[in-house]
């Protein structure tokens, strides 16, 4: 009962911690957003970035190559879209290579790295998984509709990344954590 | 086709005591062969119309369909709304409708086809190689309205095989423009697989050609096509828009979470996939194009025939009609945002919520 107990204490602190927001703003102005499986949950977040007057630029397809130092702060809008990739003319494949090179130069570039998630369970799935999973790896923090975290793959991904996870009960919440990440 | 011929005798029966707009009369063959729906417009009501009156081969034949012009005191852009692609699919009928009835303009115009596709309501055929979300569905759905019981006519998805006047592709379905596999045959009798149309081919093709005109002559600024999907599905509860306008389709899925916390899940159009209004209305015309999908309960893989389609707990007719409404005017707001010099002001709409509560009886005549 003891051991049931202790393992209780330590969970509920784990995923306090997992759950948290970050406790001070950390991300600098302006970002640079971009469609991670190239879904149309980016326009949303675009919607959000402006609605909460958060500088930034927008390419659903940014490369490696394009970043500098001009940009501060990273956004991926994490979810794969079989349409969105479609009509990108670019395969699953060449999206995850672009999204490797994208990360690893960020990371040179010392940007912060945001994920977000809005798509819900209806973003999820083998597709959508493997981009989520590469981002959580490399982000500073994520934010996500909870009902995409209903099999806790964000919850576990956050952990083994060691980031900070806010979840939101709808796509509309989203705007305040977000621009709370924000100096 | 004795099927047809009298549901159509029955059809017509009912309409002639029912409606409330004249029928064609001597040598007027406007609507001869199409049902005269018991639709009842607002006092704001400028003028009606024909799809023909665009395309004069639709004169006189099952595919042709009134249109309703409503328009403001002042000049401004102009909102096209369009029901009944698929005339199975009533939320999207229903919503037309009550925009009809309800609709009061100030600046701008409104345009409203609530049966897009005339030959679809004309009979409720479910072919063999069709699809769960075909359904076989009521002929008439029944509404309480303040002035009575009224009834609205339920069809099918597709143009009547009767009406069509080519027969469907051997081999498949292929959109003229398209580099896609073929489609089943009967999609070439889906009016949101035929535009931008065509005069040398089936009934479908021309009422798409018809549609194609009446937005590029009237100027459309935003064009809506409504639609059900199958409950629980992935296009339940969907915006989709053309590229061109997938901005102002965000910020109209934004707002209607944060007003009403209805999650819609936005796509933009596939342009290499042929012949869907929103894809064609949006590149062939100046309208930004958007299509909504509300979540229809007799639709879907093992939906029993008798499902309820008016008052189903899950998915009943006054949310899904909200949802269109909603997002359509939602979307007006974002595009007059953008386009202050020619924007579109309406009012007489029932709300969101009222008509969740409510239904839609009480918003009809």
């Amino acid at each position: 009962m003891k051991r049931i107990s202790l393992a209780c204490i330590i969970a509920l602190v784990a995923a306090g911690a997992a759950f948290a927001q970050p406790t001070a703003a950390f991300a600098d102005k302006p970002a640079l957003v971009t469609a991670i499986g190239q879904s149309a949950d980016f326009e949303m977040i675009k919607v959000l970035l402006t609605r909460s007057k958060i500088p930034f630029t927008a390419n659903t397809l940014v490369m490696a190559s394009d970043l500098n130092a001009s940009s501060k702060t990273l956004i991926l809008v994490a979810g794969g879209s079989s349409k969105g990739l479609g009509a990108a003319g670019i395969s699953a494949e060449v999206e995850l290579e672009r999204t490797k090179a994208l990360l690893k130069r960020a990371k040179e570039l010392k940007m912060k790295i945001i994920t977000v998630h809005v798509g819900g369970v209806a973003r999820r799935g083998p597709l959508s998984d493997s981009f989520i999973e590469i981002c959580m790896a490399a982000s500073d923090y994520a934010i996500i509709v909870a009902d995409g975290d209903s099999d806790g793959l964000f919850t576990k991904l956050a952990g083994e990344a060691k980031i900070a996870l806010t979840k939101v009960p709808k796509i509309s919440t989203v705007g305040a954590p977000l621009a709370a990440a924000f100096k | 086709m004795k099927r047809v011929i009298t549901f159509l005798i029955a059809a017509a029966a009912f309409a002639g005591v029912a409606s409330v707009q004249p029928a064609p009369t001597g040598a007027d063959v406007h609507g001869r062969y199409t049902i005269a729906h018991d639709y009842r417009p607002s006092p704001s009501l400028s003028r009606t119309g024909w799809l023909s009156d665009y395309y004069p081969g639709l004169l006189g034949t099952p595919g042709d369909s009134r249109v309703y012009y409503f328009e403001g005191r002042k000049p401004g852009g102009t909102l096209f709304i369009g029901g009944g692609t698929h005339a199975n699919e009533i939320a999207g009928i229903m919503a037309a409708v009550v925009a009809i009835e309800n609709l009061r303009v100030d600046v701008g115009r409104v345009i409203v086809v609530p049966n897009l596709n005339s030959s679809g309501v004309s009979h409720l055929d479910k072919e063999p190689s069709q699809p769960d979300y075909t359904t076989v569905g009521p002929a008439w759905i029944r509404l309480k309205t303040p002035s009575g019981v009224r009834f609205f006519k339920y069809g099918s998805r597709c143009t009547n095989l009767a009406h069509q006047g080519v027969a469907d592709p051997d081999g498949g379905y292929v959109h003229p423009d398209s580099e896609e596999e073929p489609l089943a045959a009967w999609e070439f009798r889906n009016l949101n697989r035929a535009y931008p149309g065509a005069t040398d081919s089936g009934l479908t093709q021309k009422i798409a050609y018809a549609v194609m005109l009446l937005l590029r002559s009237e100027r459309v600024s935003v064009a809506f096509d409504y639609h059900e999907a199958d409950i629980g599905g992935r296009l339940a509860n969907m915006m989709v828009a053309h590229p061109k306008n997938i901005d102002i389709a965000a910020a109209a899925a934004m707002d209607v979470d944060l007003d009403f916390g209805l999650s819609m899940k936005l796509e933009p159009s596939n342009l290499f996939f042929r012949g869907l209004s929103h894809r064609e209305w949006g590149s062939g015309s100046d309208a930004l194009s958007f299509l909504t999908e509300s979540a229809h309960p007799g639709m879907g893989q093992g939906s029993a025939a008798d499902t309820d389609v008016v008052d189903d707990p899950r998915s009943p007719l006054g949310s899904r009609v909200a949802l269109h409404l909603a997002c359509t005017e939602a979307v007006v707001r974002a595009y007059n945002q953008a386009h202050p010099d020619a924007s579109i002001v309406f009012s007489g709409l029932p709300g969101y919520e009222a008509l969740v509560a409510d239904g839609v009886g009480p918003f009809l005549k």
